[in-house]
């Protein structure tokens, strides 16, 4: 379903298929949340590769626009283990971690705002150096803005779950209503809608060979 | 307990609360928006209930119905059915031309008025009575003739006019703005007075200067407007009609601005609110109560004036503007000015002390007649010898007892008497009584040819024997009178008559002789006998010749004897005159008016001629000449001192001209000044200076000038005066002071200029245009204008519901005709229809372009209006038209628009159920709702209904 399909869905679960009770901009908007939950909640969705040049003497590199968790990092095809500061700090105490050189052995995501990078570990060298960091993650969903965008960046593969896109979208805009006994049930029922898409997405997309051990049928919350 | 738990449930936040508008009634925009009823809209426009109130639907439109050939806008329509069944519109256009439309028939042009002028017209008889407020030429028209009113039958050049069951009243002359004019009963264009009940008469509504507005004729009697006042007028007749006051707070400013309709004055006040009554005393009922801000819109700027019409306002003023009396005066007529004038009048011996020539105040008490030569002898001095004296010819007259006899003494036999006395009169009148003592059975004496003559009176007598006689016959006790001529060559008989003689009774003699020989005999006023001759002329004395006849015996009665007593004969002179006083008329220039007198005279035997002279000074010989005059032509004497001569003539020496009476009439042409004038500062255009009074006979007319200055204290004022005009209507005077001074033209002293009021008229602020009204299908319409000069609203006043309901047409002079209301446009040379027999055939368009009809709700604040509610839902039931459709919207608060939407009326059901989901988030403490559209198709609104959402009470603001 595209933008506009997801609006008229919503709109009739929130009673107003004329589509006056909320603004156009308020559906899109309830929508885009709604997907980005979505994606967040079932880490159902993710780009497979993101390549980044590494440069001789540099650590750190910015992160996707759209990036929203990491799923995994490899530096010419060897893969690189998380680790955190706290951890390097931890082991390397009479030594700044932050200058050593060498080809890389982990990575530390640093989401904050300030800064949106991955730093590499040690501090790659000339022999390094290339297009040869692969930067695997779960991405913010486009937003949709036009009537034909439609969610999960049209990947067809998500098309099932698109209702709940839906129904998420109209549980957020029933939160304007007043709380009437029936717009309370409505909201209950919007709920369940998603939770049980959430729950078989996850289900669906469960781990893969390259995931993770993770407990079966279980979500990532 | 079921309703009170339900309350309690609907008052709790979130339970939806409806508010449903089933019923409409009319625009209230007197209270705040929250505080109207429900079914009232505080803004509404060319929308309207249909008769039951429960739909709420946009007017119809306008279409053209006639183009007039010239003209910018339309400004008076009348309608008539005439006596020919036709059906007649009169119209004048805003450049004075007049058109009539005959059964739907093109405009063809018959009269004009002047431009700009109103024309008001009523029916009586199939005929249009028509007047203008301009004070055109009334006239009347059946759309097939033109009559022009005649004036010289005293019909008024009035403004308007009113029509009771019998008779025409007319008002707003301009001479008399606040007078009824009332025709004679049954004759409607008569109006000549008199003292019948029939008869027409005129009434005074208030002071001279107060203006009559409008009069009206509803329930039996005639509703009289002034702009701040109404009366009513019970009308029967000159003497018993009354007049009662119904209003001294509001009337109207024209009569365009009343309507009669079913036993009501509909009217829009002075105060532009809009009324009804029956005109019964004290009952007056504002209907615009709901309108309070439409009316607040309408320009309230007003004609002011300022009236000098009572004394106190004159005497403030000038009289004395010329001449050395006050030439004009205030005390003539109270409250009026007019000129002084004088009248002269000489009637009685204490008048006439002016110099006379051959004339006698004595003669006639009262009178001046001529003087004449006169004998008497009443022998009551008991002698012959004077008074006169007598000289004796033959035998022994005697006087005894006051009476000449003939007496002969005893025995004497018959005895012939005779004397004369010195007279010489050839003309005239002798008198005398004649009696005897004994029977004529006998002969007198005497010898006569045909018996005895008992006396001779001889006139015209002179000393060669010459003489004419009366003599007195008796034969064998048959008398007669012979007139006899003695010229010296015999006597010869001119006349003998028989007559009977009474023997015992006292005879009174009258013998007259004219100047031309005409001699006459008349006893005891009895014509006898006449004749004429003129052989002698001279004439010396008057003799009197009788017989007495005594036998000696004094046991015997004389035979005769005859008396006289009481000889009186006279001449009148042939000519005189008497010089009058001199009159000081007290003008300097006096208007002189015409000699009237009041003589006795006979044609071509008497007459008096009359001169009359004048000068500046009394005493001088600054005397003109005199000029000859006669009784009622106008002596034309311009200066101040006058005098007249009265010329006595007669050619019958016994007739005298006599003058009874005579006057003289001057007045002036003198001035008045009025005290300053100084209107105020509020002025935005300045009226005409308006002269009301009377203006009777040819040339009468005022001549009114000017002076000017910045301020009444201004010096200037007074020292040099420019004419603004000549008449009653006085140009415009823009000057912030003045004084105006009135110079009276009159043509005659029995014309009258009379100044009764003059008036001063400006403008503060923009005055409204003239206001009409108009019935229609169960509704008045007001015309009116909300903030132009031009009229731009009509306001309909529902008769059903009482609701009033505002239309953007502008409308003058609707009327409505066979169940179709025409009326002039404001714009342009036309006149359009607004309904039509069939109101599905109505126009939904105002002449092709769109009507902009819209409705509001009150401020809605459901149940609890303390606090803020969730605007839900709004549902319309809307009846489904061919096109078009029907824009809904809401405020919140009152605020500018929050939302809106739009329903389409051309597809659905019969009826279309449009409901609306509110966007979300639209919470206040009150909506309102406007459904209406901006096009060529109509609507038609059965219901609104908005659904509500009360929210927790909470600190507000």
């Amino acid at each position: 379903m595209n933008l506009s399909q997801l609006s008229d869905l919503a709109a009739l679960f929130v009673g107003d298929p004329n589509r006056t009770r909320f603004t156009s901009t308020q559906y899109t908007a309830a929508l885009n949340r709604a997907q980005e939950q979505f994606a967040f909640d079932t880490r159902s969705f993710f780009k497979d590769a993101s390549t980044i040049t590494v440069v001789d003497g540099t650590a750190a590199y910015s992160l996707p626009t759209d990036f929203l968790w990491e799923k995994k990092v490899t530096h010419k095809g060897l893969r690189l283990e998380p680790i955190s500061r706290e951890t390097l700090e931890f082991y390397q105490r009479s030594d700044d971690w932050s200058d050593d050189s060498g080809t890389p052995k982990y990575f530390v995501i640093d989401p904050e705002e300030a800064r949106k990078t991955i730093t590499l570990f040690p501090i790659p060298k000339a022999d390094d150096a290339g297009a040869n960091l692969i930067l695997t993650y779960y991405p913010i969903p486009t937003a949709m803005a036009s009537d034909s965008d439609e969610p999960f960046n049209s990947y067809a593969l998500m098309a099932p779950y698109h209702i709940a896109v839906a129904a998420y979208g109209a549980w957020l805009l029933t939160t304007y209503e007043t709380m009437t006994p029936e717009v309370m049930a409505k909201r209950a029922a919007l709920n369940k809608v998603y939770q049980d898409k959430a729950t078989e997405a996850a289900d669906h997309f469960k781990n893969t060979a390259s995931e993770p051990l993770r407990f079966r049928g279980g979500r990532v919350w | 307990m079921v309703k009170t738990l339900l309350a309690l449930f609907l008052a709790l936040p979130g339970a939806s609360q409806p508010v449903v508008l089933a019923e409409f009634c009319g625009v209230n925009n007197e209270a705040d928006p929250a505080a109207v009823k429900t079914c009232e809209s505080p803004d509404a426009i060319n929308v309207e209930s249909d008769k039951n109130g429960t739909t709420l639907r946009k007017r119809k439109g306008t279409t053209p119905f006639l183009t007039l050939a010239a003209g910018t806008a339309v400004n008076s329509i009348f309608a008539l059915k005439n006596n020919s069944g036709n059906e007649c519109l009169i119209i004048a256009n805003n450049t004075g031309t007049l058109y009539r439309s005959i059964n739907s028939g093109s405009a063809v042009s018959f009269s004009t008025i002047t431009s700009g002028a109103r024309l008001y017209c009523q029916s009586d008889n199939g005929k249009a009575y028509c007047f203008t407020s301009s004070n055109d030429t009334p006239f009347s028209y059946d759309c097939a003739t033109y009559y022009a009113e005649q004036q010289a039958n005293g019909y008024p050049n009035g403004k308007f006019n009113v029509f009771t069951q019998d008779r025409q009243l007319i008002a707003g002359t301009t001479d008399f703005p606040n007078r009824l004019h009332i025709s004679q009963a049954g004759a409607v264009s008569t109006y000549t007075g008199g003292t019948d009940e029939i008869s027409s008469w005129t009434e005074d509504i208030g002071r001279s200067g107060d203006k009559i507005t409008g009069a009206f004729y509803v329930n039996g009697r005639v509703i009289v407007f002034k702009e701040y006042s109404i009366g009513g007028f019970n009308v029967t007749d000159q003497f018993n009609s009354t007049y009662y006051d119904i209003s001294s707070r509001v009337g109207i400013v024209g009569p365009e601005s009343a309507l009669v309709h079913d036993g009501h004055i509909y009217f829009k006040g002075s105060d532009n609110e809009f009324y009804r009554m029956t005109g019964a005393p004290g009952d007056i009922e504002k209907l615009s109560r709901k309108l309070r801000r439409t009316v607040a819109s309408v320009l309230t700027g007003k004609t002011r004036y300022i009236i000098l019409t009572d004394k106190p306002d004159w005497d403030a003023g000038n009289y004395n503007g010329q001449g050395p009396l006050a030439a004009m005066s205030g005390e003539i007529t109270f409250g009026s000015v007019m000129p002084s004038s004088l009248t002269a009048v000489d009637t009685s011996s204490s008048d006439w002390t002016g110099t006379k020539t051959n004339v006698v105040l004595t003669d006639q008490i009262g009178s001046v007649t001529l003087s004449s030569t006169t004998f008497k002898d009443y022998f009551s001095d008991g002698d012959l010898t004077s008074n006169p004296p007598w000289t004796s010819l033959t035998g022994n007259f005697q006087v005894s007892g006051g009476e000449l006899y003939a007496n002969t003494g005893f025995g004497a036999g018959e005895t012939f008497h005779s004397m004369r006395t010195p007279l010489s009169i050839s003309s005239g009148s002798w008198i005398f009584s004649h009696r005897f003592t004994d029977s004529l059975s006998d002969s007198c004496g005497g010898s006569e040819a045909s018996g005895y003559y008992c006396f001779d009176f001889r006139i015209n007598a002179n000393y060669s024997g010459q003489y004419y006689s009366i003599r007195l016959i008796n034969t064998s006790g048959a008398e007669s009178l012979k007139i006899i001529k003695e010229s010296g060559t015999g006597e010869t008989t001119l006349a003998d008559a028989s007559i009977s003689y009474s023997e015992t009774n006292s005879h009174s003699w009258e013998i007259t002789r004219s100047t031309i020989g005409n001699i006459s005999v008349r006893i005891d006023g009895v014509f006898i006998s006449s004749a004429t001759d003129v052989a002698i002329s001279s004439n010396a004395y008057l003799y009197i010749g009788a017989y007495s006849a005594d036998n000696g015996n004094p046991s015997v009665n004389p035979k005769i004897n005859n008396y006289f007593d009481t000889i009186y004969a006279y001449e009148y002179r042939t000519g005189g005159s008497i010089i009058s006083r001199i009159f000081d008329t007290g003008f300097s220039t006096p208007m002189a008016g015409p000699l009237s007198s009041t003589a006795t005279f006979t044609n071509h035997e008497t007459a008096v001629y009359f001169d009359v002279r004048n000068s500046t000074s009394p005493n001088d010989d600054l005397w003109t000449s005199y000029v000859a005059s006669s009784d009622t032509l106008n002596v034309g004497l311009t200066k101040r001192y006058w005098q007249y001569r009265a010329r006595f003539w007669t050619q019958v020496s016994t007739k005298t001209p006599s003058l009874d009476a005579i006057s003289l009439a001057a007045t002036t042409t003198g001035q008045y000044i009025t005290s300053c004038i100084e209107p105020g500062t509020g002025i935005t255009a300045w009226g005409a200076l308006e002269l009301g009074g009377v203006f009777a006979g040819s040339g009468t007319n005022f001549t009114v000038e000017n002076s000017t200055g910045s301020s009444c204290s201004d010096p200037s004022i007074g020292n040099s005066w420019a004419i603004t005009s000549t008449g009653t209507t006085i140009s415009t005077e823009t000057a912030a002071a003045y004084k105006v001074r009135v110079t009276f033209n009159i043509g005659s002293t029995s014309d009258t200029a009379r100044m009764d009021s003059l008036t001063v008229n400006w403008t503060e602020g923009s005055v409204a245009p003239p206001s009409y009204l108009s019935y229609w299908d169960d509704g008045i319409y007001f015309a009116i204008s909300t903030g132009t000069t031009g009229n731009n609203r009509t306001v309909k006043y529902d008769l059903r519901s009482g609701s009033l309901w505002p239309f953007d047409i502008g409308m003058n002079s609707p009327v409505t005709f066979n169940n179709i209301m025409y009326f002039g446009s404001t714009s342009t040379a036309k006149v359009m229809k607004y309904s039509a027999n069939d109101p599905d055939s109505a126009p939904n368009a105002d002449d092709g372009s769109a009507i902009n009809g819209y409705w509001r709700s009150k401020q809605l604040t459901a149940q609890d209006p303390f606090t803020e509610k969730a605007l839900e839902r709004v549902s319309i039931i809307a009846k489904k038209e061919a096109a078009g459709t029907l824009d809904t919207s809401w405020r919140i608060n009152g605020n500018t628009n929050s939302g809106s939407f739009t329903v389409n009326l051309s597809t659905g059901q019969a009826l279309i159920r449009h409901n609306y989901r509110v966007p979300v988030g639209q919470v206040g403490a009150s909506y309102d709702v406007r459904v209406g559209n901006n096009s060529v198709y109509p609507f038609e609104v059965l219901g609104l209904k908005l659904d509500l959402s009360p929210k927790e009470w909470r600190p507000l603001p």
